[in-house]
């Protein structure tokens, strides 16, 4: 299975990593999904926005064609608004990551997007919700005609996969 | 002598308004709010169908689906789904593999639900 034809040609993918190679195999999803979008909203649920940015300026990724989801650094302190990210006041909050991600699509034009890593908020919600949530995204990509890339860690939970399985059009799986 | 019908869904509404229409329909009616306690009803109750809410806290439809298949006594149970996304290509095989009769997309209007369940029991 071809990582980079898979994302090109499906609207909403699953992508499945190991924990042990999440941060070599993430590169490669951006990178695919990067090579087929016009604008990106990176939706940031385990590391904040500026991480992020400069993970993708080490690659030679241009940040300029993204727009970010940050749910950690309002924990932390009070941001200063910036036009490129939203900030999310915690990761528990999926209505405002709902809404933010809405201002993805109806306002800065985000054609993909990729939720990094949708397993990590097992941390905070139930399973039901989480895939509650999803199916709110998802639906609101398909209607859109959005594409959109779902990270799950492999190991964090074998029935969250199984339920996102069920409303993807496409799973990779990763080793 | 009526078929019995085990609702489960962690919304009350949901479950309330199921029950009215399909009790107007002359089923009769049992209830769950999630797929534990759909489970230990199953453990008593021989209900014709279950009507299964896909997305629960706890055990989701799916999960509960399977649970439900992997016992003896309840596994060739008719099952239907409710789901507020559409399922994927890929979802459509899934629902075979579990042996789903159906599937209702929330929101769904009282006609569509009792087709689906008299379609389900014939």
């Amino acid at each position: 299975m071809d990582l980079y034809e898979e994302i090109k040609n499906k609207q909403i993918v699953l992508v499945v990593l190991p924990k042990a190679q999440y941060i070599n195999k993430l590169m490669e999803v951006v990178k695919a999904i990067d090579s087929v979008s016009k604008k990106i909203c990176y939706v940031a649920l385990n590391k904040p926005y500026n991480s992020i940015m400069s993970m993708l300026q080490s690659h030679e990724i241009l940040v300029e064609k993204y727009f970010f989801i940050d749910v950690l650094t309002s924990s932390v302190k009070i941001p200063e608004p910036i036009e490129y990210c939203e900030f999310v006041q915690s990761p528990s909050a999926l209505t405002d990551i709902s809404l933010g991600f809405s201002k993805a699509m109806q306002e800065k034009g985000c054609d993909n997007a990729i939720f990094d890593t949708i397993s990590t908020l097992m941390i905070y919600q139930d399973i039901g919700e989480i895939i509650k949530f999803t199916q709110n995204m998802m639906t609101k990509a398909r209607v859109s005609n959005m594409k959109s890339v779902y990270v799950t860690l492999k190991e964090d939970s074998e029935e969250l996969i199984k339920d996102l399985m069920m409303f993807v059009d496409g799973v990779i799986e990763l080793e | 002598m009526a078929k019995k019908i085990l609702l489960v869904d962690d919304e009350p509404h949901i479950i309330e308004l199921e029950k009215a229409i399909l009790t107007l329909e002359g089923f009769e009616i049992l209830t769950a709010e999630d797929g534990a306690t759909a489970l230990e009803i199953l453990k008593t109750e021989k209900p014709d169908l279950v009507i299964l809410d896909m997305m629960m806290p706890g055990m989701s439809g799916r999960e509960t689906c399977d649970s439900i298949r992997k016992n003896p006594k309840t596994k060739d149970l008719k099952v239907i789904f409710v789901t507020v996304a559409k399922f994927s290509e890929m979802g459509q095989k899934s629902l075979e593999e579990l042996g789903v009769s159906d599937y209702l997309t929330k929101p769904f209007d009282n006609d569509e639900l009792v087709a689906r369940v008299k379609k389900a029991l014939k």
